[in-house]
């Protein structure tokens, strides 16, 4: 329908861009650091059943595929 | 053989004999399992949902990135995309955040190409016009609840742009079987919504769609393209594709990790210490009941089968009940409070329909942590007061 | 006549090494022959009690051996003790039933790892409660008897496995006089039947239908009567 909108757990934009849908955004902005267990605190998401791993690896430009794209 | 059999049935008769702590028992349990499968099934339920918006969605969704962060595209890189070979149609989305009247209700506004916007479709009621679509929104079950806007509603001006301010009018209003996430949709068109962000020539992404096969050529091609952004420098792009976010959907619920787990394996530990207190609260009838047992002839074994037989019919009776609870909750109570603590943004009763599936797995997981947590409540201290010479457990 | 029960010095210290310390019984040796009747007598605290749990199977003593047709029980696992205790039947001070059980239920309930049916155990609390006097009690709770009716149940329980001795803690010291009677026609009549009975009591009238009568005193036997 909209090109496809919605993924995670939140239903507006308002606290953690990636919980809503991580094509909006791929990282959590609000990651606090690691909790026992390894995972990590998102104030807006975490409390939820859902915790995605920051989607920076497959979602952003391999370095050696994309050489001129290397934005790190 | 059938001797196992007669107090195995004694044991079924004293779950009976103690409603009020077989009662208190299956509550305890069925208090941290209730929560732990609801969080399971809606989180399940939300899978499935997702993995819709997937297939239906783009092949590729293409977003900006400046200094690594994500920034607005501009329009004129619709024309460069669709100049590559395989691509077969590009649409520019607007999606922006904002809030709504004075509790400041958060919305999701996305605007679309006019020609692209839903006309004629089962979960919107109401429709836009067939002109410019100027103005004209569609928003979602729980704005129009917060807001009590309905079709044919005027939202007075709520942004300032170069152009003025406009009043805003509701053509639509998007049914509760809509996907979750329409919850606080505006769906308008894509001119209304850059006017609404004063963000001219500019979108949030690109929804590339692709012929078969050229879905990783087309996103390194788009990889390459770097836009020069007039004077503000070169933006750089970044392409999910469908595989990419698909293997984001966690597969399963030990996977993810995080609060929800932890919270869990605290409620459990809790759920066991909240057992042993409670069956302590009976322990001292209990013991006395075992020591008459053992006084009249009972062997320890046999008192423990007694014990096991009835801790088991209690797991037994705590897992289905917590199944059958949470399945109602979730379906007809459409998980009312429930779902608010797992999904972000959600009224305590939601206005739409709760995605929700309960899976095998975590279902035969409740079974054994009730297992574990009635077994270690009552048949520890079964087992203790078994042991001991009669006399002493009678006291 | 043969032996049933024999102690041989025995002495039970409760708490030992602790400064609540309690010789319950010192230094009592005594034997009880089948088919006999005993009484133990003596003030409260005296350690009767005691006596008739370690008589009963139900406790260790601290030092000296008991014997049960002739079995020295020191080296008996706490298994072997319990199908000791089957032999017997015991009935407490306090009647000790299981409120939750009905009237029938708790006389038969020991007999259930013994393998006998529901239909049976039903039938044989029935035959029992009729010979007692209570026919029509058979479904109620404990706490809907009164104190003899209750006291009957905890003995039909003792009879229901056809023990080889019957041992009962103070019988009648919460009945009243007419159940108190009663109470003790049933007991003789048991012995009559060729059940060893072992009481403990103050009541002149219990004491009357023992052949042999022990004073305690402090956990020390201090005399034999008859
Ligand atoms: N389980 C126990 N722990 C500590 N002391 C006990 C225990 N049982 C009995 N006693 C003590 O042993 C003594 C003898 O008790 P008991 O055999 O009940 O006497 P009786 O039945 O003649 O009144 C009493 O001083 C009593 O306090
Ligand atoms: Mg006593």
């Amino acid at each position: 329908m909209l090109g496809g909108l919605g993924f995670g757990p939140a239903i507006d934009l308002s606290r953690c861009t990636l919980a809503f849908d991580p094509r909006l955004g791929p990282v959590c902005e609000s990651q606090l650091g690691p909790i026992p267990g390894g995972g990590f605190v998102c104030p807006h998401h975490a409390c939820s059943v859902f915790d995605y791993s920051p989607a920076v690896e497959p979602l952003l430009p391999r370095a050696e595929a994309t050489p001129d794209a290397t934005v790190f | 053989m059938r001797l196992f059999f007669e107090i195995a049935r004694t044991g079924f008769a004293a779950l009976c004999l103690h409603p009020l702590r077989s009662g208190v028992t299956i509550c305890v349990v069925m208090s941290i399992l209730v929560p732990y499968l609801a969080g399971v099934g809606l989180s399940h339920g939300i899978r499935d949902v997702a993995e819709d918006s997937l297939r239906f969605g783009a092949d590729l969704t293409v977003t900006g990135i400046r200094f690594g962060r994500t920034v607005p595209i501009p329009l004129s890189a619709v024309d460069a995309i669709r100049q590559i070979e395989g691509v077969s149609e590009v649409v520019p989305r607007i999606v922006g955040a904002l809030s709504l009247g004075k509790n400041r209700e958060p919305a999701v506004l996305v605007g679309l190409p006019h020609g692209r916007l839903p006309k004629d479709v089962t979960w919107v009621q109401g429709q836009f016009s067939d002109s410019s679509g100027m103005h004209e929104f569609v928003v979602g079950t729980q704005l129009a609840t917060r807001l009590s806007l309905k079709v044919g509603s005027i939202i007075p001006p709520f942004y300032r742009s170069a152009k003025g301010e406009r009043l805003s009018k509701v053509v639509g209003i998007l049914a509760p079987d809509a996907p979750l996430w329409q919850a606080n949709l505006m769906l308008t068109s894509l001119e209304t919504a850059a006017q609404v962000f004063d963000q001219p020539d500019q979108v949030t992404c690109l929804l590339v769609s692709c012929r078969a096969g050229y879905a990783d050529q087309i996103k390194t091609a788009i990889l390459r393209i770097a836009s020069p952004d007039s004077s503000r420098g070169t933006i750089r792009y970044r392409v999910a594709s469908r595989q990419e976010l698909g293997s984001l959907l966690p597969s399963g619920w030990l996977h993810r990790e995080g609060i929800f787990n932890l919270h869990f394996v605290l409620g459990f530990a809790v759920a066991i210490l909240a057992m042993l207190v409670t069956s302590g609260a009976g322990l001292s009838e209990r013991r006395r009941e075992i020591g008459i047992l053992k006084a009249t002839g009972w062997q320890t074994d046999e008192i423990l089968l007694r014990g096991v037989v009835e801790s088991l019919l209690l797991c037994l009776a705590a897992a289905s009940g917590s199944v059958v609870v949470a399945f109602v909750w979730l379906k007809w109570l459409n998980g009312l409070w429930i779902a608010s603590v797992f999904l972000n943004g959600v009224d305590a009763a939601p206005s739409f329909e709760i995605p929700f599936r309960l899976v095998p797995v975590p279902v035969l997981l409740a079974f054994l942590i009730s297992a574990i947590v009635v077994l270690s409540g009552t048949l520890y201290p079964t087992w203790r007061a078994a042991i001991v010479p009669p006399r002493d457990a009678m006291r | 006549m043969s032996v049933l029960l024999e102690t041989r010095n025995v002495t039970k210290i409760y708490r030992p090494g602790t400064r609540m310390e309690v010789r319950a019984l010192d230094d009592v040796s005594l034997s009880v022959a089948s088919r006999s009747s005993v009484a133990f007598t003596g003030p409260s605290g005296s350690g009767k009690t005691t006596l008739l749990a370690l008589l009963g199977a139900m406790e260790r003593p601290s030092h000296g051996q008991i014997f049960f047709q002739g079995r020295d029980l020191r080296s008996d696992s706490d298994a072997e003790l319990t199908r000791i205790r089957r032999k017997m039947g015991f009935v407490f001070q306090d009647f000790a039933l299981i409120p939750s059980l009905a009237v029938w239920e708790n006389i038969t309930y020991p007999l259930i790892p013994r393998g006998m049916s529901g239909g049976e155990r039903r039938k044989l609390a029935q035959s029992l409660l009729d010979e007692l006097g209570l026919p029509e009690k058979i479904d109620k709770r404990p706490h809907e008897l009164s104190g003899g009716e209750q006291q009957r149940v905890s003995i039909a329980r003792a009879l229901a496995g056809r023990p080889e001795v019957i041992l009962a803690d103070e019988p009648t010291s919460n009945l009243d006089d007419a159940a108190a009677v009663e109470l003790i026609a049933v007991l003789k009549k048991t012995h009559t039947a060729g059940t060893t009975l072992i009481l403990s009591s103050h009541d002149p009238r219990v004491l009357a239908i023992a052949e042999t009568v022990y004073r305690l005193k402090s956990g020390r036997l201090v005399a034999t009567d008859r």
